[in-house]
């Protein structure tokens, strides 16, 4: 599903998980979400309920909020991006929060997540994020310092002395929806856990790849 | 690559491609949570007014009491909820709560006095349904805070 998604197109076939401990934020979300067409929206409650999701669920979009009781939003993401145990690292994370401040903004960015948004939200600014993140997928950047989606917005001309190419691996958002396909194909024939895939597996072998920086 | 057909809508507004029909959709749900924001919010008013009701009748050193982190918890909820649901006042307060109960803020008898009129300020606008900079009525009493 992602890239697939042109600027202009509806969000009928799109999938939101949204991680909110609050049930009237999370209310809220999800509703505003179904609103803007968004075709199917999921829920968790918690950090470790939304790894629960995700094992069965590849959702297009993630939407946390930063506060979440024992496992913060930023320590969702850090486990989304390099857990061992994560199964989809490239799912795009939009961050609720009231905790406007630089510092957290700037922890969330270096844990990967793609992009941070202010309570209180609106329909605008909800839809203007998921446009950002479905509409113009960034590509990854596999490094041993981070993992997550390229900081840089704009379109630069890579030279040969480009820092995240001597150091690391560029992961393209055409790979990614790769990976992400065939995650949904493996899923689809039940839940993904980490005990339950065979050692060696495609998407694990991909998964260690990339961090390695060698897919 | 996936399942079904994707509808083209025209260009939004605001930097965003959705139609402006979705986002009419999206706007006129929120302002129906408005009118139910009370009734939503009721339980979570209920459970800031037990905390600072306990913590009133134990007489306790609320920079050092225990439900400190229980009241900055429910108090960052309305920060952060009462905008989305279109009661920006509620979210004034929320944070103007959270100021003074972090962890690293000193708390003495005036800033205690300050929680109490922000808590029944906050009991007030969600009583008599003071959404939006509430008219009159809300500008009055954001002043005197």
């Amino acid at each position: 599903m992602l890239g697939a998604v042109k600027s202009g197109e509806s969000y009928s076939a799109l999938r939101v998980l949204v991680v909110e401990d609050n049930e009237n934020m999370s209310r809220l979300l999800r509703e505003v979400l179904r609103a803007l067409g968004v075709g199917e929206v999921y829920s968790a409650a918690s950090g470790p309920e939304a790894l629960r999701v995700l094992s069965r669920v590849v959702p297009d979009v993630l939407l946390t909020d930063l506060a979440l009781g024992k496992m913060s939003g930023i320590e969702l993401t850090r486990r989304i991006r390099r857990g061992e145990d994560s199964i989809n690292p490239y799912v795009p994370i939009i961050m609720v929060t009231g905790h406007a401040d630089q510092r957290r903004i700037a922890e969330a960015r270096d844990a990967g997540i793609h992009e941070f948004v202010a309570k209180p939200v609106s329909p605008v600014s909800l839809a203007r994020y998921l446009s950002e993140v479905v509409e113009r997928p960034r590509p990854f950047v596999s490094m041993s310092s981070y993992f997550g989606p390229d900081r840089r917005r704009r379109v630069v001309n890579r030279r040969s002395s480009d820092r995240r190419e001597r150091s690391g691996k560029i992961i393209s958002p055409d790979e990614i929806a790769a990976y992400v396909e065939r995650l949904r194909e493996k899923i689809a024939e039940g839940p993904v856990e980490r005990a339950k895939v065979p050692p060696g597996s495609e998407a694990i072998a991909f998964r260690a790849k990339a961090k390695e920086g060698t897919a | 690559m996936t399942s079904q057909p994707l509808r083209r809508d025209p260009e939004g507004p605001d930097g965003t491609s959705l139609g402006p029909e979705a986002l009419a959709r999206a706007e006129a749900l929120v302002a129906v949570f408005r009118e139910r924001y009370p009734e939503l919010a009721a339980k979570s008013l209920a459970q800031l007014n037990a905390c600072w009701g306990a913590f009133l009748a134990e007489g306790e050193n609320l920079a050092r009491s225990a439900r400190r982190e229980e009241l900055y918890r429910l108090a960052h909820d309305y920060k952060g909820i009462g905008g989305s649901y279109g009661y920006p006042m509620v979210s004034a307060i929320g944070e103007a709560l959270c100021r003074l109960l972090r962890p690293e803020a000193t708390l003495d008898a005036a800033g205690a006095g300050e929680i109490g009129r922000l808590i029944s300020a906050l009991n007030l606008i969600i009583s008599e349904r003071l959404s939006g900079d509430g008219g009159e009525r809300g500008r009055l009493l954001m002043a005197g805070l």
